[in-house]
């Protein structure tokens, strides 16, 4: 698809980045993303890949809205409260950007659908809140070979890398077994700096223009404002990754 | 002999502290010792079956403990180690 002249005037901030120009709109606006969970990672993520022209965007969410969501969902509002998340978010999201395509789907991602649910997304972003889903997003991303946009957040830290199966290390290989489901301490503007950084990633994977966060886990310490960073590599038995070469 | 770790997340929340300063550390070992001493809370995130969790992850210097020789990496005066829980919020 060629962009419109709605498309060149909406877009144009970002057309004029260098390296973007109208042949990174156009692959944005080509894009399908599956957004795997609407909460506080996928509120600002959703969002974000919205207003830059993603064309098609696939948000997948089992929950209902919870007044404790609301401190950092900001997708969802009062009056939200006791609605399906993808139902609240799609709403949104149509007002947002009426131009691109949103598919909510109100589901748990589980063993039996996740093959189905990812197939044709080129990019996966991780908006979930516990490791064994993490892990089936993994697969596919493996399966179907494309980039996985990891983050997690805690407190008023959080973390994100991306994975390119076969080039990058897995989460299977960071993170080999669940650390015990958790309710969790959460600032809202923690998941927004991670769900920004997750949104940026995607960009760039789509797009072609900068260099992703490979073989890095980058650490945001919004208490004291610090970014550190883990270097990564491949576990060479992953159960997961190690056949791919 | 003195070197600093710095603390993340949970593992900071049971400490009370972001950055530890440690004195007569050799190894990684001694410095997990030390911590799980001075803040006991931090054994059962630490721990399973008293090995180290393999999600646990220590930076020495910026390198990965494992990619070292791991519990034994030796370290010295002037050594930042970091101690990352996993994280797992969204």
């Amino acid at each position: 698809m060629t962009l419109t002249p709605y498309d060149q005037k909406r877009y144009n901030r970002q057309i004029l980045i260098h390296g973007f120009g109208e042949a990174g709109q156009e692959r944005l606006k080509n894009a399908t993303v599956l957004i795997a969970g609407c909460g506080g990672l996928g509120s600002p993520v959703a969002t974000y890949l919205a207003v830059a022209g993603v064309g098609h965007l696939v948000i997948v969410d089992m929950d209902v809205v919870d007044l404790s969501n609301l401190n950092r969902q900001i997708l969802h509002w009062d009056e939200n409260v006791d609605q399906y998340k993808v139902k609240s978010a799609s709403a949104k999201l149509a007002a947002i950007n009426p131009s691109i395509k949103v598919t909510a789907l109100q589901e748990k991602i589980d063993e039996e659908n996740y093959l189905d649910l990812t197939k044709g997304a080129d990019l996966i972003i991780d908006a979930m809140d516990n490791y064994p889903t993490r892990y089936l997003l993994n697969k596919a991303a493996i399966l179907y070979n494309i980039p996985f946009i990891h983050a997690s957040v805690w407190g008023l830290e959080g973390r994100l890398t991306t994975i390119i199966p076969g080039k990058t290390p897995c989460l299977e290989c960071l993170v080999p077994e669940a650390p015990p489901k958790e309710v969790f301490p959460v600032l809202g503007a923690t998941p927004g700096v991670l769900g920004t950084l997750q949104v940026t990633e995607a960009i760039k994977a789509i797009t072609g223009v900068g260099q992703l966060a490979l073989n890095r886990m980058v650490i945001y310490d919004g208490e004291y404002l610090e970014f550190h960073e883990i270097p990564l590599s491949r576990n060479p038995e992953c159960p997961a990754c190690s056949h791919l070469k | 002999m003195s070197l600093k770790v710095i603390l993340f997340a949970n593992y900071r929340e049971i400490a009370g502290v972001k950055d530890v300063e440690l004195d007569d550390v050799k190894t990684v070992q001694d410095i997990i010792t030390e911590l799980t001493t001075r803040y006991p809370g931090i054994n059962a995130l630490l721990f399973q079956d008293g090995e180290l969790k393999r999600y646990v992850n220590i930076l020495v210097n910026g390198t990965g403990f494992k990619d070292l020789d791991g519990l034994s990496t030796p370290v010295r005066d002037g050594d930042e180690i970091k101690v990352f829980p996993p994280v797992s919020g969204g």
